[in-house]
């Protein structure tokens, strides 16, 4: 073979044919374009370890490792500088080679042409300078209301840069509902309603996230609004919400279903029979708010709240010990009892110091045994937001970075947790305090993060000041907008069964609240009535959206988010078992605590006892309020229909109903003090009549009586909060 | 000539290739068939191409959905069950492949998830299995990439339009040629001067390892289209005559090294596979199929006994070349493994992977008990940044790169960093010795070639290893 033919001519390379005349951005238009077609997801390419030996940053949260993987890792061998439309990144996405992920980027996309088109011009990096975008806008900026026979709305989305310039990126934002079912959104941002409700749009653009809270209203057939009196701004910000929807709200509960509600709500205990006796025969027109305000100063009130902060707050013997459990469940209770400012509660816990088994707020940082750890669960509890995410990757959903994790991380860095054990002559407390320096340094970048406050950026904080005294300033100020809506949707949430953002502690522009004006306005009055929890229970038991009855109508058993009736949901572990003692007569008795002790006053969870973690204990091993089981089983159904622990009772020699028994009382007077015991309410004329039947056919009473109780136990009117 | 080896598909001989006739002939054919279609569509050059690159990712040997493979000609007639043949020669009508293939509905239509193929291709399967779906090959039971004709590769440019990343680059065993990755060819390039000596045409689209016999009569290219083909040609250096498609695979092949006697070559494909080769006929004398991923790169024993081996599956191994077995496997990377070297003496590996670090550990053999596993870690050494590429061992020199562009010189004994060698602005991509010489290339993404003097680390010369440029 001879040499010449070396020198033949030959084509050059088709690729300069397709060259676009503008630089395409690898910033700003490609890293977009790979979360736009969801390449860097982490279901596929976005996955830690990647797909098929190809591992981009999830959503292009570490833009230079994104362009090495591109143009440099394996030889280069994802793109193709000569012929473009050769690139691996080319031909897979578009199937042109087989590609387990399908097709994601058709030949005629916009998409296509401009991956190929910054191939083409040499796969580069922006040139230094290039302006950073610093946010983004979507048009409508507000709330959209879509409409039928019509419900489209078409998205704008706006880039700023830093040079104070502006581009429309709609082509390269990705946009995704939070409900597909109500909203359906395209890659053009064309909204289209496909049925009532509510759901959100978001929007994302590099690190920048938006969401739209978007409304679908669809004419219901014979809707009327009639308007219900209000008891207070509740009832007007749900009932604008409930009109804008075209629902219409149930009318008020029964007394005795108020009675037995708040009664839960408040104590955690039904009320005994004598109570529900004087309450129905209360004929005062403000018997239920003066119930409320009785409930609020009973010291069982105190106890039910602090079992939820000691959930929250992972009160439990394996993390504190039995000493610190105790120390931190005396206190909870005085701060329940004393009412405590939540700003004050927060601002304890979260700069306490000193022995946990004397000093108990600081079993806070025993609980959290980590800086992320203390991170992770202060930013649960008291703003709100699950920033676990952050830790490895921007968060996928929110507009939490991983540098906003690391600059808040700063400020609980240098808590020091010091455990004295029997050779340093202490018990197994732990000392906690804080080291006078010490740095957060992020692991990504490696650079130094100097404390970060949302709305605040970078704050230094001087010599010798403890940061969490810093960061507790910030985060209870009146006008944090985070801590007083996280606190009154967890309130809100415990008491109406659902929050106005679920779950309680996931606030995200993307998980919008199902009525905005609600919540601020809840918000806005905690803040204003200097965080009092007292206060704010009692404004939302007053209104008429609490006491609304849980039965449904036809104009609104569609609805279960907006408050149109009140949402049944089951008692908790605790709350059941005590209704069972209650209705029974006949107490329960725990491991190592005094007889009679209830379990709602439990300073920890019982870890052994099969009924309470039937029904959902938590064993407290996270801050999370998911971590009570909330949802019915089957298993909680078999322990009500032949379960030990309602049988043994039943059979019991010393139950109510025996007792009431010896002491004489008539069949009639027994099935009404059960019913009262366990429903609030005395039976209906059939109920007594078909009790009746049943005990005369039957030639011994007291079985005959314990069949009674044990259908009442059974009912879901027993079981549920309604 | 024909050896078998455990089982496997037999090698092929590969006919040495000095007229262009061939050529000219098979492309004359192959574009009447594709235009005038006056012949019968071929399942070697026609549906074999198709479905090694649309249906074999989710129907081969490594993933068989449906429990269906097309992955040979004989997977692809195959019954499954008393279910009829997916192809039925000559009923297209009744062949279920070409109903999925055709299918109006999204979900059930194959490639499922993927664009559906051109109405031109489904004629071609359409008219394929018409005509009686019949083999035109020697071996149905071969896999399609092993079936499918060799190709001529298309010319390079006369002048590039922008410099080419250098992958491969070797020099000549007598140190005055240096051997570089083109587009779809070889350039070579007089290392002193950086004048370009001779163009190698026919290679594939990239070249991604270079390999000289030590009797400089024959170089190996390996590398392919990436996705679609793997090959290793051997080429004669001095007239750029193909010699040989040695090795052939469906993704690129990463590395070639020859053997120091010279009588076999060893090369590492993205099928996770070894080959070698012997050097006089291109018959296959080993496979090695050991690997769960890509293998990235090879080395031999300075005794030419063994062959260590770089993996994406994260481990490093090492095998007798002799009995294909390994015989150690190193797994202290945690990530995937880029390159390896042997020591001088042997007894040590390094090994360089995503970890960043240059892992040197013992190259101790499996005693006769069978009872070790893996290798014992000697050294690790840090710093490397993101570790890239291949190492290469001199002597009692340890050269290894990084990004970006920074190349070290070790002490291979003391593992103490001797030199850097700077200057290189992207990316190292590929790096070549020459020992007697004391010369080191580096080539880098940039296209630039940067040639030092190692005993001074004096920069001698500087080129873009691009025609035209």
């Amino acid at each position: 073979m001879s040499l010449s033919r070396f020198t033949l001519p030959v084509l050059l390379a088709a690729a300069s044919a397709h060259a676009a005349s503008r630089q395409v951005s690898f910033q700003h238009e490609i890293l977009p374009v790979l979360t736009r077609q969801g390449c860097n997801a982490g279901t596929c390419h976005g996955s830690p370890s990647g797909k098929g030996g190809f591992a981009l940053s999830l959503f292009a949260f570490d833009a230079a490792a994104d362009y090495a993987v591109l143009t440099r890792d394996q030889l280069g061998r994802r793109v193709d500088l000569f012929t473009p439309s050769l690139s691996l990144i080319l031909r897979k996405p578009s199937t042109a080679l087989a590609h387990r992920g399908g097709l994601k980027l058709p030949r005629d996309s916009r998409e296509y042409r401009i991956l190929r088109d910054w191939i083409d011009q040499g796969a580069r990096t922006d040139p230094p300078g290039t302006a950073r975008c610093e946010g983004i806008e979507v048009t409508p900026g507000t709330a959209v209301v879509l409409r039928w026979p019509e419900p489209v709305q078409h998205l704008r989305v706006t880039a700023r840069f830093e040079d104070g310039s502006q581009r429309d990126v709609t082509h390269l934002a990705k946009f995704t509902s939070s409900d597909e079912a109500i909203i359906k959104v395209d890659s053009g941002g064309r909204v289209a309603g496909r049925r009532r409700g509510q759901a959100a749009v978001m929007v994302r653009y590099l690190e920048h996230v938006a969401a739209l809270p978007f409304t679908l209203v669809k004419p219901a057939p014979g809707f009327n609004w009639v308007v219900p009196s209000s008891a207070n701004y509740i009832d007007t910000h749900v009932h604008a919400k409930l009109r804008e929807l075209q629902f219409t709200p149930s009318g008020l509960c029964s007394d005795s279903e108020f009675l037995r509600r708040v009664h839960l709500d408040l104590t955690g205990m039904l009320p005994t029979a004598t109570e529900a006796g004087m309450f129905l025969d209360d004929e005062t027109s403000v018997k239920r708010a003066r119930l409320i305000d009785t409930l609020l100063a009973r010291p069982e009130h105190a106890v039910f709240w602090a079992q939820r902060w000691g959930d929250l707050l992972r009160v439990n013997p394996a993390r504190l010990q039995a000493k610190g459990v105790q120390a931190m469940h005396r206190w909870l209770v005085d701060a329940m009892a004393s009412n405590m400012p939540h700003d004050r509660f927060a601002r304890a816990l979260l700069t306490a110091s000193g022995d946990t088994f004397t000093n108990a707020p600081a079993n806070y940082f025993r609980a959290a045994s980590s800086r992320d750890d203390a991170l992770e669960t202060t930013t649960q509890l008291f703003l709100g937001a699950r920033l676990a995410c952050a830790k490895c990757h921007n968060h996928p959903f929110d507009r939490w970075t991983q540098d906003h994790y690391y600059g808040m991380g700063a400020f609980f860095h240098r808590v020091q947790r010091a455990t004295v054990d029997k050779k340093k002559g202490g018990k197994g407390e732990v000392l906690v305090g804080t080291a006078s320096e010490g740095e957060v340094t992020h692991p990504r970048t490696g650079r130094t993060m100097a404390p970060w406050l949302p709305g605040r950026g970078e704050v230094s904080v001087p010599k010798g000041t403890d940061r969490r005294a810093v960061f507790a300033d910030w985060l209870t100020r009146p006008d944090n907008p985070w801590f007083a809506r996280a606190a009154v949707n967890r309130i809100w949430a415990y008491v109406m069964g659902r929050g106005i953002v679920v779950p309680v502690d996931d606030f995200r522009d993307s998980n919008p609240p199902v009525n905005g004006p609600l919540l601020e306005a809840l918000a806005r009055d905690f803040a204003e009535h200097g965080f009092d929890r007292g206060h704010l229970l009692r404004v939302i038991l007053n209104s008429r959206t609490y006491q609304a009855s849980s039965r449904s109508t036809p104009a609104n058993a569609e609805d279960r988010q907006l408050f149109s009736h009140y949402q049944a949901h089951l008692l908790t572990a605790e709350q059941l078992l005590d209704a069972v003692c209650r209705v029974t007569g006949l107490a329960e008795s725990f491991d190592g605590l005094p007889a009679g002790t209830r379990a709602i006053a439990l300073p920890s969870p019982q870890m052994n006892h099969a009924f309470l973690k039937t029904f959902g204990q938590p064993s407290r091993d996270t801050a999370c309020t998911c971590e009570r089981g909330s949802g019915p089983q089957l298993a909680q159904a078999l322990e009500f229909l032949s379960g030990d622990l309602v049988h043994s009772k039943l059979e019991s020699g010393d139950n109510r109903f025996r007792k009431a028994l010896a002491a004489g009382k008539s069949d009639h007077e027994i099935v009404d003090e059960l019913y009262l015991a366990a429903l609030s309410r005395l039976p209906s004329t059939e109920e007594r009549e078909s009790a009746r039947r049943h005990i005369a056919k039957s030639d011994n009473r007291a079985a005959a009586l314990a069949d009674v109780c044990w259908a009442i136990l059974n009912t879901n009117e027993f079981v549920f909060q309604h | 000539m024909k050896v078998k080896i455990r089982g496997l598909v037999p090698t092929k001989m590969f006919p040495k290739i000095t007229s262009l006739h061939t050529f000219v002939l098979a492309v004359l054919f192959l574009t009447t068939a594709l235009t005038g279609r006056a012949l019968p569509v071929s399942f070697r050059s026609e549906i074999a191409p198709l479905l090694l690159a649309q249906c074999q990712g989710c129907h081969g040997a490594e993933k068989a959905k449906g429990d269906y493979r097309v992955d040979s000609y004989t997977e692809l007639m195959r019954a499954f069950e008393e279910k009829p043949p997916r192809v039925q020669a000559g009923k297209p009508a009744a062949s279920l492949i070409l109903q999925l293939l055709s299918s109006e509905e999204a979900d059930d239509r194959m490639p499922q998830k993927s664009a559906p193929l051109g109405v031109g291709q489904i004629e071609l399967v359409r008219r394929w299995i018409g005509e009686g779906a019949s083999f035109d090959g020697d071996d149905p039971n071969a896999a399609l990439v092993q079936v499918i004709p060799m190709r001529r590769h298309e010319p390079a440019p006369a002048k590039y339009p922008r410099p080419i990343p250098i992958t491969a680059l070797e020099f000549s065993p007598d140190g005055r040629e240096l051997a570089a990755s083109g587009l779809r060819e070889i350039t070579l390039w007089n290392p002193a001067t950086g004048g370009l000596v001779r163009r190698i045409p026919n290679m594939a689209r990239r070249t991604l390892a270079l390999a000289w016999s030590p009797d400089a009569k024959q170089l190996v290219a390996a590398g392919g289209i990436p996705g679609e083909l793997g090959e290793a040609r051997v080429f004669d250096p001095d007239t750029g005559d193909l010699l040989a498609v040695a090795h052939r695979s469906g993704d690129v092949v990463l590395d070639v090294k020859y053997h120091s006697i010279g009588a076999m070559f060893a090369v590492a494909d993205a099928e996770n596979r070894i080959a070698i080769y012997n050097s006089a006929d291109f018959s296959r004398r080993r496979l090695i199929d050991n690997h769960a991923d890509w293998v990235l790169a090879l080395a031999w024993s300075p005794d030419g006994k063994f062959l260590a081996s770089a993996s994406r599956d994260k481990t490093a191994k090492i095998f007798e070349a002799k009995s294909g077995e390994a015989i150690s496997t190193y797994s202290g990377h945690r990530a995937e493994v880029f390159g390896v070297a042997f020591r001088a003496d042997g007894q040590q590996v390094f090994s360089t992977g995503r970890d960043g670090k240059i892992h040197v550990w013992k190259a101790e053999l499996a005693d006769t008990t069978g009872k070790r596993f893996g290798a014992e870690k000697v050294a690790e050494l840090g710093g490397l940044g993101r570790a890239m590429a291949r190492p290469r061992m001199v002597a009692d020199r340890l050269f290894t790169h990084a990004d970006p562009g920074r190349v070290r010189q070790h002490d291979a004994d003391s593992r103490k960093l001797l030199r850097e060698f700077n200057g290189a602005g992207d990316w190292v991509q590929s790096l070549a010795h020459h020992a007697p010489g004391h010369r080191l290339a580096t080539g880098g993404h940039d296209g630039r070639v940067l040639v030092w003097d190692t005993q001074t680390g004096k920069l001698l010369s500087e080129f873009v290893a691009s025609p035209g440029r």
